[in-house]
């Protein structure tokens, strides 16, 4: 009994030693940052939008979040794919997600599916309507190269506070 | 042109539900992101995730003031306690209470002397002092995010002023949690620090920094009034319970106030569904003692049953002459 315990005991050891090893060749760090999106009127007349410290959020405010993802290992890492819930109390801003190099897909159904904006339906009493950006529950952005040793990047999106 | 007018309308009231959130999300809510990501090092599939970033939703602070009298309000000279009416709607994602100012604008013919405000009961009918409270600006009632009180403006309107005259006035709302904090003309943007619900900030939004309302007194030196009463109930046992088949005469008395004539005074009684004119069309409305044919175009009197209204109209009333008194028997279906 006393055996089978240190077994497993040693082949946990062993798992969690299997993962940290991995990580030490390709951690890529994830980081998120908000802003408050507003627009600031120019004096020729026209407005420019413009990412600021978050203070005083309200109903009505936009919050932008940027993620930053760094390669901090010491391989190449292959197939990244960034995901973001819409937070809860927030619309998605119809257009704001932007990243380099990647295709920018979307869910309306908490994350279970992905697809382009034009690709994708909700259900409203029994009809089949193109879903709106409201309807958005996941952002997920498909890098489309690898990241390589001490590269970053860097997506981004806008919701509004409801 | 007047198709113009109405589509703009529509577009204007389409933007501005765009950008309304009603009372939105509450004040003190978390707003909490995390993101994720996986990749792929040598076949192997890694995932982490980012720190969490939260925002707390703030206090702001909005309020709308909206007059609800249908067009100028008639007043003698001098009255007193003449009342306006103005819903005040909590528009913010917090409770707020608001501080109700009454001020003149000037280029009018006359100022009027601010009075009680009073608070309705819920009704929408004008009872001060009985069902109506005073309406305490130093300690005002909270209202609740999406919620409305009714409030009634009085004012006391001058002796000796002219038919036509006006006065317009106007009714404003101000936070009570900026009022508290000096700032007795906030900017939308304007911040009290801690001072929102859950200790947030409370923040002023631009429906607050333009919270007020004008109306508009007219002193008119006749006034017509109203008044409708139940003369008597008689059911089909002889005693008088208001079951369907007894017959209910009302009494409609128009009375003429002030000096000057009254032009095209015209009295209308849309009855309720549960009640129809006896006979219906060929029934009787009694005007001033004499029965007149509840069929129309035959005299001033008459009675449409697709809309189950009465209608008598009595024309031009010289103000002091007798009450006009119109009585009709109608039957509980």
């Amino acid at each position: 009994m006393n055996k089978v315990k240190q077994l497993i005991n040693k082949s946990m050891v062993a798992a969690l030693l299997s993962v940290a090893s991995l990580t030490a060749f390709a951690q890529v760090e994830l980081k998120t940052e908000m802003y408050k999106v507003i627009e600031v009127q120019k004096d020729n007349g026209t407005s420019k939008i413009e990412w600021v410290t978050p203070d005083n959020i309200t109903p009505g405010d936009k919050v932008g979040y940027r993620i930053m993802v760094e390669n901090k290992g010491d391989k190449a890492a292959d197939d990244i794919v960034l995901n973001n819930p819409v937070p809860e109390n927030t619309i998605y801003v119809n257009g704001s997600a932007r990243g380099a190099n990647s295709s920018i897909v979307f869910s309306v159904d908490q994350g279970k599916t992905f697809a382009t904006p034009e690709k994708l339906f909700i259900e409203k009493n029994g009809k089949k309507l193109p879903a709106t950006a409201k309807d958005y529950s996941n952002v997920r952005w498909v890098l489309t190269s690898s990241l390589k040793v001490g590269e970053q990047s860097s997506v981004q999106y806008v919701v509004q506070v409801k | 042109m007047n198709k113009l007018i109405s589509w703009t309308s529509v577009f204007l009231a389409s933007l501005f539900a765009m950008q309304s959130y009603g009372a939105g999300t509450g004040a003190g809510t978390s707003i909490s992101n995390t993101a994720s990501v996986s990749y792929e090092v040598g076949g192997a599939t890694i995932t982490a995730n980012s720190d969490p970033v939260t925002i707390t939703v703030q206090e702001l602070i909005n309020v709308t003031i909206i007059s609800q009298d249908s067009g100028n309000v008639s007043v003698s000279s001098p009255e007193t306690g003449a009342e306006l009416k103005f819903q005040v709607t909590n528009t913010g994602n917090g409770n707020e209470a608001f501080i109700i100012n009454q001020v003149n604008i000037g280029g009018d013919e006359f100022d009027v002397t601010p009075s009680t405000i009073y608070l309705d009961d819920g009704d929408g009918v004008y009872e001060p002092g009985t069902d109506d409270v005073a309406y305490d600006n130093s300690a005002p009632s909270t209202i609740a995010p999406d919620a409305s009180i009714t409030i009634w403006v009085t004012s006391d309107i001058p002796d000796s002023l002219n038919n036509n005259d006006t006065s317009e006035v106007q009714v404003s709302a101000l936070s009570k949690t900026f009022s508290d904090d000096s700032q007795t003309n906030p900017d939308a943007g304007d911040v009290v620090s801690g001072a929102g619900d859950s200790s947030t900030d409370a923040v002023y939004g631009s429906a607050a920094a333009n919270a007020d309302d004008t109306a508009i007194f007219v002193v008119s030196a006749i006034q017509v009034t109203i008044v409708k009463a139940i003369s008597s109930i008689t059911d089909q046992f002889g005693t008088s319970q208001p079951v369907p088949g007894a017959e209910v005469v009302y009494t409609l008395t128009v009375t003429v106030t002030g000096t000057g004539d009254a032009e095209s005074v015209t009295a209308t009684d849309p009855l309720p569904n549960e009640l129809l004119l006896k006979d219906g069309v060929a029934g009787i409305i009694t005007v001033d003692g004499v029965d007149l044919t509840a069929v129309s175009g035959d005299d001033i009197a008459t009675y449409d049953a697709n809309t189950n209204t009465v209608t008598v109209v009595l024309g031009t009333v010289t103000a002091g002459s007798a009450d006009s008194i119109i009585s009709f028997t109608t039957e509980i279906q």
